[in-house]
């Protein structure tokens, strides 16, 4: 049973392997843009402003004549970073404040808990917005926005894994051989609960972009001239009857992704057998 | 007391060992409390095997975490080889740990998923911050692996590829990783086919003899423990009732009997008419002032439900807690 088995055992199913696919490509663009992307993202060209997608701009010019799809190339990489970054801190938070309160319980559970269920009671858009309300736009506020927005997910998803694993009689048998708390919470009981909570941050990846383009779309993230998917879209619907390619070309990169995030991390899901961890939440 | 077995024969004694739990609580709800282990006292003879046995509920199993300060006790004292387990601390109980170990009731969820079986059997190093080179830790898992018959071919298995037999005798190396000199055994072989039974049976025998043991044998199987035992614990609803010196030693106690009793009979010429009990176990959190078999026990008296009966000596060790005992 190796870690990588049920990854390979998703690839190979069909929607695994296409959505898997997708993936690469979206984080090849993300990663090699400037020697992927045909024009430089930020050179403006006024004259051949709102250009239809044709042989020289596949995918048209914007209100400033900038390559369209150059843009889209280097805001993935704008949406990865947000997404991935912030959900990253949000599952390192959550798993040890997760792990913290379901192991240890008592008043500090009951605090934990009082917290994540209320953060959990409002949707992830309200509390960004919230937070973003009063630490300021931009594109690390938006990062922090929506790690604290997931927040509240990794840690009663993690909360309850601990919860349940706890009881094991192998905690029990370690505990006996002298074996301390922090024993104990890194070398059994994270390592048994990571599985759900690394594949419920996958899916959640999908939503943060989402979150990250609304928020693109507000003017609240990422600032002029860096290229974001949802600023894009923003700036596109001023556009939408003159150039239209402007706000569909954004719209159907972020659709395309979330979707094909959604799909393999399904595919995951089945390859592991964990669908019914993940709805403990 | 046997005058031959005096206190310093005795590795574990046990003195009004109680434990409560309380379970709800909440708005305009009283919390209830029940009393597990209800002022059980016992001593745990050197190189003996003494049994505990009971239905399910009278406290067997938390006895046994009492015992090893898995669970902390609400009232009494336990003494492990001349140390109060509940004045040590945290350092000195996992020293002390090393001598005083477990096998559990289930072995398939003894041993860490994620573990291989030669992980799983260094970990009692690891824990005990005893560094082992390459050469040494194969050596000892090696060992270990063989002392408990299994081949060292299952060193690399994880536990799931492993049959129950197989994980029971992974957690019984496990548990003599450290050398103790006392073993809990709670139902070993309670999850396990009858066939396997005998074989960890006769293994926990040969690994007793060898390396001179001490255990503490769980168990409701009552035909087991009179085959494997050397002393048998009656308990219900949490107290012990008797102590029988031997596992031929003739039952006084009017549950004690009963529950004996019951053991069935393959050989049908052999078969007795069985006393069947009537009423029901009381409930656990009742509070009963008297003796707790006493709403069910033919010779009941007044007394038997107004005083609790201590537990008094019958002479060489045999030990009844009750008013009116059986001829």
């Amino acid at each position: 049973m190796t870690a990588f088995a049920p990854i390979r055992t998703a690839i190979g199913s069909p929607r695994g392997g296409a959505s898997a696919a997708v993936l690469v490509l979206v984080v090849t663009c993300a990663l090699f843009a400037p020697l992927i992307a045909p024009y430089a993202y930020d050179i403006q060209n006024l004259p051949s402003a709102n250009t239809q997608p044709g042989a020289a701009h596949w995918m048209g010019t914007d209100e400033f004549g900038r390559d369209l799809m150059s843009r889209i190339i280097y805001g993935a990489r704008t949406s990865l970073t947000v997404a991935v970054t912030a959900i990253s801190i949000s599952v390192a938070a959550g798993l040890t404040l997760g792990a913290m309160a379901g192991y240890f319980g008592g008043w500090f559970d009951r605090a934990v808990t009082a917290v994540v269920d209320l953060t959990w009671s409002f949707p992830e858009i309200l509390i960004a917005l919230i937070l973003i309300a009063i630490i300021g736009p931009g594109l690390e506020s938006t990062m922090v926005a929506i790690s604290i927005a997931y927040l509240a997910q990794f840690t009663r998803l993690t909360r309850a894994q601990i919860m349940a694993l706890k009881n094991e009689t192998y905690v029990e048998a370690t505990t006996n051989l002298g074996a301390g708390h922090f024993h104990i919470i890194f070398r059994h009981l994270l390592p048994n609960a990571l599985t759900p909570v690394i594949v419920a941050g996958m899916l959640a990846t999908g939503d943060a972009i989402i979150l990250e383009a609304t928020l693109g779309f507000f003017g609240l993230g990422a600032q002029p001239p860096t290229p974001s998917w949802g600023a894009m879209m923003s700036s596109g619907t001023a556009q939408i009857f003159i150039a239209p390619w402007i706000i569909i070309f954004p719209g159907l990169a972020i659709a395309i992704t979330v979707i094909s995030i959604n799909l393999f991390g399904d595919a995951l899901i089945e390859a592991l057998d964990i669908r019914n961890r993940l709805r403990s939440v | 007391m046997d005058a031959s077995v005096t206190r310093g024969d005795d590795l574990v004694t046990i003195t009004d060992l109680t434990r409560e739990f309380s379970s709800g609580g909440g708005f305009m709800k009283p919390r209830r409390t029940m009393r597990a282990v209800n002022n059980v006292s016992l001593n745990v003879p050197r190189g003996k095997v003494t049994g505990v046995v009971g239905e399910s509920g009278c406290g067997k199993s938390t006895l046994a975490r009492l015992v090893l300060r898995l669970l902390e006790a609400t009232e009494g004292t336990v003494v492990f080889d001349g140390k109060d387990l509940a004045k040590q601390s945290q350092g000195e109980m996992r020293k002390l740990r090393r001598r005083m170990q477990m096998v559990f009731q289930d072995p398939y969820s003894a041993i860490d998923p994620r573990y291989t079986i030669r992980r799983a059997l260094l970990e009692p190093f690891q824990v005990q911050g005893e560094a082992k080179t390459a050469a040494d830790a194969k050596t000892t898992v090696d060992e270990l692996i063989s002392m408990v018959g299994l081949s060292p071919r299952m060193m690399a298995s994880f536990p799931h590829q492993l049959s129950g037999g197989q994980k029971q005798r992974v957690g019984i190396a496990r548990a003599l990783a450290l050398r103790p000199s006392f073993l809990v055994l709670d139902e070993p072989t309670a999850s396990l086919d009858v066939s396997i039974q005998a074989q960890i049976i006769d293994l926990l025998e040969t690994l007793k003899a060898e390396l001179g043991l001490t255990y503490l044998f769980i168990s409701h199987d009552l035909s087991l423990v009179r085959y494997f035992c050397d002393r048998v614990v009656v308990m219900y609803l949490g107290r012990v009732m008797e102590i029988l010196p031997g596992a031929q030693a003739r039952p006084r106690h009017h549950y004690a009997h009963a529950l004996l009793e019951s053991n069935f009979e393959p050989d049908p010429t052999r078969r007795k008419v069985v006393t069947m009990l009537g009423g029901e176990i009381p409930s656990p959190f009742a509070t009963i002032p008297g003796c707790a078999f006493a709403a069910r026990c033919s010779a009941a008296s007044d007394l038997c439900k107004r005083e609790r009966p201590p537990l008094a000596d019958l002479g060489s060790g045999h030990m009844i807690a009750c008013h009116n005992p059986m001829d």
